[in-house]
Parts: structure tokens; C-alpha cells; sequence
């Protein structure tokens, strides 16, 4: 067990003392794991990536130059706009510009397609006044990030009504992405205590969880939901529906979390270093807390950053039954939804552009998750 | 009126005559020298109906006997004495069509889709419907079909229809007037059977049998719309029944049904007999045990299971080309399972012959632009589709039901929709704008633009005057003090896409309206609405004369009979005599008057035309229905290699679809 071996690395290499691991030897654990952490290059982009979508959850309204609702009738169904900074005559332009441009039906196939007008210009602003808003729900403002003046930018196109997908993609990270942290860190939090009492006191307590767990798990989860769908409110807007479910879903979905926790230390309980603690007159908490938990953190990381995607892409899985996120909410789910055919495809592929958005967060948890598993045992090697 | 006249005298001969050219020059396979006349070269040749003539008609009038020409199929089963010839197959009196364009060539597979087999996307099923009497491709004529004719009795309580005498169900035994009445008088009039008796035969209804080839229906009340119900969409229920292969099932005729059908394992002789007979061809004859039961269609299925569906022809059938061939030309057809998402691409492949069924409207570029790819052809037939919403007047809510019963308020929500945006945005500018009227004759183009207009001035007028406040987020606010909500539930088979609720609720909003707008399932809505427990009521369908003459349902409370419901409460009291239930007001009474009458009037007579005007009139008075857009055309997909397929007119549930288009006469062309 490379928790085991760790130790034995600890008298290793404080025995070598020599100055150049002084630092080493007296940095506490969090330190340690954070250096380690730091080496893990992708666990950095990674950590990154989710600052980013951090930000962009916390003022949607600032980044977004349009509302989610917003419709531009005259560039519906249209093409992302590319960004120049040359333009057709090939000069440069520093400020960079969109071109303007003209939509209109084809007389035969009826689609609708955009024409780029290379004579007209409009440069990109930075702090436009646009659409008001309240940031943090208390400031009034219409200052957005980024627009132009006497036309629209559409950076990553339009939808079938004319909204914009940059818009509604940055509006559906926030949603998204706190949903998806709310389900997981009640399951996270709920299985961690109560495996941890269950695996580390032990006895009537264990008992007692152990049923609870095994009682709850025999719920059949259908007709569970099929209740819910008749019991939540119905003037709940899609978006409230969503969170009652996954708050649920994650009173449930503990109970996997609790089981493995328990086995877990059950094992560890009975270890010298365990013994070794308790001996010396440490408190239960700081025996769980400070020497159990660092020495399975790793486990607990990958099983937290699992949950993240599954419950992202769970998103839509529950709307036949009127659960799930659909419109008119916005989330990467029902964007992505709405790409889900041939017709999309093939007439508006940029539909799928918010699926990259998935991709991305997928993988940055996935590699913030390496590292973070990889620095949460900073003396393997 | 045509009456048969026997024909046994020629039949020797033709048979002879037949075999003659059969021994001679083998099995013929296109149209013989004895001509070939069709819709679009008729020869001169003068038809009672249109399209199709009967055989001694034309043996009258092209002075010649028609030779009957033997499918090469079956030439080696009729050489071999398994199957009889030709024309011993057919009655003594086919029913003679003119194809459209030419005489076509017997054989080909025509592949088809449908998204399972107990839905409602198989055209397949829809086309080999086969009712006494069916509409020509105007979509106004009755023309014979199964009866070589008809008579009313002068009041329209009694129709006698003339069966073709040696017609046969397809395992080769005769059809006759006891299929008719054991239909009538012994599954629809079954109280086991139909512990309500199914619409329209709820008017009272028995049939009596004059002879083997004459049998008479009659009715407690006037029924003239009959026919226009079997040509239209009642073409999906057949009024006869395989009376030899369904009687030792039914317990009149077999004591010992009941036994025998717990021992197969059903609970009952009724649910055996369910199994093999119902009133909705999806879910019995197209699905396994349907391959056992006869069928006078052109098609008999062969083989199900969960991938495809496959069809062969029916030696047996009953019908003609003018130049004497058995039809139809079409061997066989392969129906597949297909997830409706992936019809594009397999469309785009040329992986099918025909589509008209469900097809999406917007899907309708990509499939354009690959035409020359998939070697088909498609077009844009108008339909009457359209959804429409109802505000539920009778909502649970005092406060919202006051609201909501308020005719400005109606007006209002309807001035508010911008339908040129809903046109544009969602149905390739190919809908068009209109008020929820029925698409009809005795409408006018005013009624279809009553207050379709997009005014929203007006329309915060209408709500101002209602008293209904602005609050300070700018949503009104109801006499008690809370803001205006609609919830608005939908389900996205009625709607089409969920674009659409998003969009109107948006304008409605900018009005002061907020509507929550949320999915839930059709079974769901459809719950909710017999609940009385919905703020608005859809229907996909507009109304429409050919459906509506037979189903005024959707003109009177409940305004539907199968989907979301509006004014349970009204419904009830109507249906009680006034103890149960609410008292409606007095326009849904009155339509409920007009409703009990209009159905017994003779289609297009004063009297009709007067009372459909007076329906439509409060309705656009009361604005119960608003209307969004209408008129969404279908696209059709058609092969290339097809030949004889015309022009689409319209494409609607209440025609059947495709059945006006007389596939038996399609052929693969060479």
C-alpha cells in the first residue's frame, strides 16, 4: 500500500537531513500536497480551466454580451461570426471587426443562409452599454464585457430562433456547474460522515447505518421519481425542479460513497499507525481526520471527480419524466439537446459548440483530479 | 346508383380465352394490345366516377371483353393447381382503375418506415386501408371501393350498399353481406366487446342482410355524413369482419370460447378476440397475430418482428387496370423500424420509395438538398396542421378562471403572438398565419384573419381595461395581489418543437403576462386536461371539414376528444342534464344544441352551412380557440424509380394520408 510505504518515506528522508530538504521536512501536509500538485502540469491547466468557468458562473451577465433569452431575428439560424483583424482588401485593422451581413431564405431548399457583406465593418468594443442587468443580484449596471456598436457579434452563431449561442453557453456554465456542485458535494459530505462513523465506530452504530444504507438503496429509483414528478411543485420552474431532484438524487446516492468509506476504515482501523495514535492519546476526531482520511484522500478524489461528469451529463436523462432540465432553462444539457438530430448536424453544426464546453470541464476535473490524487499522497515517489 | 348485374355467362369464356394466351406467349407482363386507358390518355372512354370505371361499363363502352392477364408470380403456383387462375380470383365484377400515367410492370419491393409498429408513422398501413367507399384524389367525390354501389333511403337512416358478388378474402373464401352484419350486430353492438359503443356507430346503429351480396345498414338517426366518414377517417376501420375466421372466437357462435381462450392463456373470449380484431389496424393486423387473419387488401404481411414489416401481394385482391391486369403491380414492401431522428439520413441514402407520414417540416432543406443523391423526389403537400390553444376556462383557480373567461383577455393573448416570427422561425415561412377557424367551405378569409394580427399596443389596452396592473417588475397583477401566472404545460408531440411555447410565452411576457413554460409528457397533459387540471389546452390539428363532418368534437366543449380537454366541469353538466358538474354559459350551450343537429344534416345543404356558420361565429366571438399558424405543409418523399404517383393535394390524418393516391397502382418503373 503506497499509504503504508509513505510513512516509511517520511523516516527516510528526514533521516538524510541534509539543507536542501530542510524546507521539505518542516512543510506541513497541505504544503506538501500543493507542491506536489504544482508538478503535475496538466492538474495546473486543469485547475485553470475550472477557475475560468469559476468566474464565468459568477457574472455570466458581465461576459455574456446578450441575455440567454434574447432573440436577433434577422441572424436566426446563423453561422459563427469570425473575428478579423484584416479585412478584405487586406488591411490590418487593429481594433478587430465583424463584417456585416444579410440572411435570406433559399428559394429552393428554404434554408436559411447568411451572407457575409465585406463592406461594412463594425469594430469590437470592449465595456459596451447593452442589455441592463443586477450583477451579484444587487448592482444595477448595462456594462458588458464585450459588443459592437450598431450591429450584433454571434461568436459561436445562433439557434433556430435567433438566440445567441455564445450567450446562452456561458449563461448554461453557470447552471450547469452549480447544479452539478450542489448534487455532489451533499453526496460527498452525507457519505463521508456516515461511512466514517459506521467504518470507525463501529459496532451498533455500524449496524445501525448499514441497514439505513442497505434501506434506503432498495428504494426502486423509478417509481421514486414518478412520486417526485407528482410531488414537487408545479409551478417550480424547470431549473427548481432540477435542483429538488439532484439534491435528492444525492440523498440516495451517498449511500455508495458511505459503504466504500466504511470498508475502507474498517481496514485502516486495525493498522499500527492507527494503533499507534490512538495510543498516544490522540482525540477520535483528530485520529479520523489527521491519519485516516490523508491516507484514502486519494480514493475519495477520484470518486468526487467522476461524479462531476456523470451528473453534468446526466443533465437531460431525466426529462422524459418531466424531471430534467429542458427549455426554456438553459444548460449545457439542453443546448446540447437541441443538437441532438440530423437536421442540426448538418444545417446548424454549431449547435454543438457548448459540447466542447462539456469536454473541456470534463477533462479539466478528470485532470485536476490526477493531480490532486497523485499530491494527496506526497511521499509516495 | 350502379346495381350488379350477374355475369356468369362471359366468365367461361374469358377463362378460356386467357388460358389461350397464357399457353401461347407465356406470363404477360405489361399492358396487351386490348389498350391501355389512363388519367392522363383516357381514350376517350367516359367514367361515372373518377379515375375508375366499373367492368361492364367499360366492356360497354369499349365494345370488347376485357382479358385478364395472370401475375408471372403465380404462374407456376396456377400451372400446378395450388392456386386457381386469375379469374377465378377475382369477382365477377372487379373493380376496373385507371392508372394515372401508363400500365405499369408487375414486381419491385418498395421500402418504406415506420418508427414501430403499433405507431402512427406507417403510411404503409394507411394506404391499404379498404372501406365500402373511399374519396377520389379531389378529396371531395365518394367513389365505390369494396360496394360496387350504394343507396340511401330518403331520410338517410338506411343505406343498402352492393357487395361485388365472388369477391374473396385472401385465403380464398367468399366475402360476403354475413362479414357486414357479424361486424355490426355482433362486435360493434357487442356489449362485451364495446361496453360503449365506439364512435360514430354510438348513433344507433344495426345492419340487416338482403342477400349474399346486398346488405343494409340503418340508423336511429339521420346519417348522411356517413360516407364522407368512411372515405375520410374512417377509412382506418373497416365495417366488416372476417365472419369465418373471428365467429369460433366470439361466444355467440362458440360456446366454448371463453374455455378455449384461457386455455391459449388469454383472460377471456374477449381479449382473445381483441387480440385478432380492433377497431385500429395498427395494433392488431399489423402486428404478429395478424399475419393470420384474411384481409381483402392489396397487401397481406407475411413476416413482423421488431425490425421491419414485410408485405406480399394479395392474389385475391379485387381490383383491375384497364388493360386487364390483376393489380396491384407492387410485389411486395419492407416496412423497417427506423428511430424517426435517423429518417433523414436514411432518406438521404435512398433507403425508401415513400414518406409522407410525420415527416417534420423542418427537416424539409437537408432533405431537398440530397435529392439528386437518394434519387427521390420531394415535395411540400399542404396539410392542416397548426396548433392551437385553448385557455381552460374552467380552471381550478377562481381567480385565473375569472381571468381566463374574459373574452379580452383571450384577445389580448392572441394579439400578443407574433405569427409571421413563428412562421419564419420554425416553419421555414412555409405556414400560414391564421385564427383557429376550420379549414372549410363555409369559411371565409376574414374568420382566418380575425385578430391574427401581432398589436401588443392593443393587446396592453385590452389587459389594462381588464384591470389587470402592472406590478413593478412589469407583470400584472390579479385582483388578490398576486402576479399574473400562466403555467403553461406542454408536450412537444403537440407542439411540434419546444421553440414554440418559448416564443409566445416570451411576447406574452412583454405584455405583462408571465407563462411558465414546462415539458411534461403527452400522457401526462392528456391526464391533467381530463383532471380539468391545465391552464391551456393544445390540439396539433386544425379542424377540418372532411374530419369535422364526421367529429364535431373539436368544435364543442370539451373542444377535443382525445387530447388536452377545456371545460370538464361544462362537459359534464351537458352530459348529466345539469346535475353534475357547472353550468356553461350560454354560447357553450348553444353549440352544444348545433352539435346534437349538425351531424344528421346532409354535408353542404343550407341547413348545414348555416348552422357551421353559426358555430363558427361564436367561436370567433368568444375566441375559445386561438389560432397561431396553419396550413404546415408535410414534405413527401417519392423514389424516382416510382411511377404513377401524383401530385399530393393535401396531406391530412382525416385522408388517410396516402390512401387517396391509390398505391396499388404505383409501379417500379424499368
Amino acid at each position: 500500500m503506497s499509504r503504508t510505504t509513505g510513512a516509511a518515506g517520511v523516516v527516510g528522508a528526514a533521516a538524510k537531513g541534509s539543507p536542501r530538504t530542510r524546507s521539505y521536512e518542516v512543510a506541513t501536509h497541505w504544503q506538501l500536497m500543493w507542491w506536489k500538485f504544482r508538478r503535475h502540469h496538466m492538474a495546473i491547466v486543469g485547475l485553470s480551466v475550472l477557475g475560468i468557468f469559476l468566474v464565468i458562473s459568477l457574472v455570466p451577465e458581465f461576459l455574456a454580451p446578450y441575455r440567454a433569452h434574447t432573440r436577433d431575428l434577422r441572424y436566426a439560424q446563423g453561422p459563427p461570426m469570425g473575428i478579423h483583424f484584416f479585412d478584405s482588401t487586406g488591411t490590418f485593422h487593429a481594433r478587430p471587426f465583424v463584417y456585416g451581413w444579410k440572411s435570406e431564405r433559399d428559394p429552393v431548399t428554404l434554408r436559411r443562409i447568411t451572407t457575409v457583406d465585406e463592406s461594412k465593418l463594425y469594430p469590437m468594443q470592449w465595456f459596451v452599454k447593452a442589455e441592463p442587468y443586477k450583477l451579484f443580484k444587487l448592482f444595477d449596471t448595462d456594462i458588458h464585457l464585450f459588443g459592437v456598436e450598431g450591429s450584433k457579434v454571434h461568436l459561436f452563431g445562433t439557434d433556430q430562433i435567433g438566440r445567441d449561442v455564445f450567450s446562452r453557453t456561458i449563461y448554461a456554465t453557470r447552471t450547469s456547474l452549480s447544479i452539478g456542485f450542489i448534487g455532489v458535494m451533499i453526496a460527498f459530505v452525507l457519505g463521508l460522515t456516515f461511512g466514517g462513523i459506521s467504518g470507525y465506530v463501529g459496532g451498533m452504530m455500524d449496524l445501525v447505518v448499514m441497514r439505513v444504507v442497505e434501506f434506503i438503496r432498495s428504494i426502486p429509483t423509478l417509481p421514486l421519481w414518478l412520486a417526485l414528478a407528482a410531488a414537487l411543485p408545479r409551478d417550480w420552474s424547470a431549473t427548481q425542479v432540477y435542483i429538488a431532484v439532484t439534491v435528492i438524487l444525492a440523498m440516495i446516492g451517498w449511500t455508495h460513497l458511505a459503504r466504500r468509506v466504511r470498508g475502507k476504515l474498517l481496514a485502516l482501523r486495525e493498522e499500527d499507525f492507527v494503533l499507534a495514535a490512538r495510543l498516544s492519546g490522540c482525540s477520535h476526531v483528530r485520529i479520523i481526520g489527521r491519519h485516516m482520511l490523508p491516507s484514502f484522500m486519494s480514493y475519495l478524489i477520484v470518486d468526487l471527480t467522476i461524479s462531476f461528469p456523470y451528473i453534468i451529463l446526466a443533465e437531460t436523462a431525466l426529462s422524459f419524466l418531466g424531471l430534467g432540465m429542458r427549455e426554456p432553462a438553459v444548460s449545457w444539457g439542453v443546448l446540447l439537446f437541441s443538437a441532438q438530430n440530423v437536421r442540426s448536424l448538418v444545417l446548424m453544426p454549431w449547435l454543438l459548440i457548448p459540447g466542447l464546453f462539456v469536454i473541456v470541464a470534463v477533462l479539466a476535473f478528470n485532470f485536476v483530479g490526477d493531480g490532486a490524487r497523485d499530491a494527496a499522497d506526497p511521499y509516495a515517489k | 346508383m350502379i346495381i350488379p348485374k350477374s355475369k356468369f355467362v362471359r366468365l367461361p369464356l374469358v377463362a378460356l380465352a386467357a388460358g389461350a394466351v397464357w399457353a401461347l406467349a407465356g406470363p404477360p407482363t405489361s399492358a396487351v394490345a386490348a389498350g391501355c386507358p389512363t388519367v392522363a390518355e383516357p381514350a376517350g372512354l367516359q367514367t361515372e366516377f373518377p379515375h375508375q370505371i366499373e367492368l361492364v361499363d367499360l366492356e360497354k363502352q369499349t365494345g370488347a371483353t376485357l382479358t385478364f392477364s395472370e401475375r408471372p408470380e403465380f404462374a407456376a403456383q396456377v400451372a400446378a393447381g395450388t392456386l386457381p387462375p386469375v379469374e377465378q380470383r377475382l369477382p365477377e365484377e372487379p373493380l376496373v382503375v385507371l392508372p394515372y400515367v401508363d400500365c405499369g410492370e408487375y414486381g419491385g419491393t418498395l421500402r418504406g418506415f415506420a418508427r414501430a409498429y403499433e405507431s402512427g408513422t406507417s403510411e404503409i398501413l394507411s394506404w391499404r386501408q379498404l372501406n365500402m367507399v373511399r374519396y377520389s384524389d379531389d378529396m371531395v367525390t365518394v367513389v365505390p371501393n369494396v360496394a360496387q354501389g350504394w343507396t340511401w333511403n330518403d331520410d338517410y337512416t338506411e343505406v343498402t350498399f352492393h357487395l361485388r358478388k365472388g369477391h374473396k378474402w385472401s385465403d380464398g373464401k367468399a366475402f360476403t353481406a354475413d362479414d357486414v352484419t357479424f361486424w355490426a350486430n355482433d362486435i360493434i353492438n357487442n356489449k362485451e366487446i364495446h361496453k360503449e359503443t365506439p364512435f360514430p356507430w354510438s348513433i344507433g346503429m344495426r345492419a340487416e342482410k338482403i342477400d349474399e351480396t346486398t346488405v343494409k345498414l340503418i340508423f336511429d338517426k339521420p346519417y348522411p355524413a356517413l360516407l364522407q366518414y368512411m372515405s375520410g377517417i374512417g377509412s382506418y376501420f373497416t365495417p366488416y369482419a372476417n365472419m369465418q375466421f373471428l365467429s369460433p372466437m366470439h361466444i355467440k357462435y362458440n360456446p366454448d370460447a371463453d374455455k378455449e381462450a384461457k386455455a391459449a392463456g388469454f383472460d377471456d373470449w374477449v381479449a382473445r378476440f381483441g387480440v385478432y380484431f380492433n377497431k385500429w389496424k395498427d395494433a392488431v393486423v399489423a402486428a404478429p397475430e395478424g399475419i393470420k387473419v384474411p384481409t381483402l387488401e392489396s397487401h397481406l404481411m407475411i413476416d413482423i418482428d421488431t425490425q421491419r414489416r414485410i408485405y406480399e401481394v394479395n392474389p385475391y385482391y379485387f381490383k383491375i387496370d384497364s388493360s386487364g391486369q390483376q393489380l396491384p403491380y407492387i410485389e411486395k414492401m419492407n416496412e423497417r423500424f427506423v428511430d424517426k431522428e435517423l429518417w433523414p439520413i436514411e432518406i438521404m441514402n435512398g433507403n425508401l420509395d415513400f414518406k409522407a407520414q410525420n415527416m417534420p417540416v423542418p427537416d424539409y432543406p437537408i432533405l431537398k438538398e440530397n435529392e439528386a443523391k437518394g434519387n427521390y423526389t420531394v415535395t411540400l403537400p399542404p396539410s392542416a396542421l397548426g396548433p392551437v390553444l385553448i385557455f381552460n376556462q374552467t380552471h381550478k383557480d377562481p381567480v385565473l378562471r375569472e381571468i381566463y373567461a374574459d373574452v379580452r383577455f383571450r384577445q389580448a393573448m392572441s394579439l400578443a403572438i407574433n405569427r409571421d416570427e413563428i412562421n419564419e422561425l420554425i416553419f421555414l415561412g412555409l405556414s400560414e398565419p391564421r385564427q383557429a377557424v376550420p379549414v372549410a367551405g363555409f369559411t371565409k378569409p376574414e374568420d382566418e384573419n380575425y385578430m391574427i394580427e401581432y398589436d401588443p399596443d392593443r393587446a396592453n389596452a385590452l389587459l389594462d381595461e381588464m384591470g389587470l396592473k402592472r406590478g413593478p417588475d412589469g407583470i400584472r397583477l390579479r385582483s388578490d395581489g398576486k402576479p399574473v401566472t400562466i403555467l403553461w404545460e406542454f408536450s412537444t408531440q403537440f407542439v411540434f418543437t419546444p421553440e414554440f411555447p418559448t416564443l409566445i410565452a416570451g411576447w406574452w411576457n412583454d405584455v405583462g403576462i408571465n407563462a411558465l413554460v414546462k415539458e411534461v409528457t403527452s400522457q401526462a397533459l392528456r391526464e391533467k386536461g381530463a383532471a380539468n387540471d391545465i391552464d391551456i389546452a393544445i390540439e396539433w390539428d386544425e379542424t377540418f371539414e372532411p374530419v369535422l363532418i364526421s367529429n364535431v368534437s373539436p368544435m364543442v366543449v370539451p373542444f377535443s376528444d382525445f387530447t388536452p380537454l377545456m371545460g370538464v366541469p361544462w362537459r359534464d353538466w351537458l352530459n348529466s342534464g345539469g346535475t353534475s358538474g357547472e353550468e356553461p354559459p350560454e354560447w357553450a350551450k348553444r353549440l352544444a344544441e348545433i352539435a346534437e343537429v349538425w351531424p344528421t344534416l346532409v354535408p353542404g345543404s343550407a341547413k348545414y352551412t348555416e348552422l357551421a356558420r353559426e358555430m363558427v361565429d361564436i367561436h370567433l366571438d368568444n375566441l375559445i380557440i386561438i389560432g397561431t399558424v396553419g396550413r404546415i405543409p408535410k414534405p413527401n418523399v417519392v423514389s424516382n424509380k416510382l411511377g404513377n404517383v401524383p401530385k399530393y393535394e393535401i396531406a391530412n390524418f382525416g385522408y388517410g394520408y396516402a390512401f387517396a393516391l391509390r398505391a396499388d397502382q404505383w409501379y417500379f418503373k424499368n
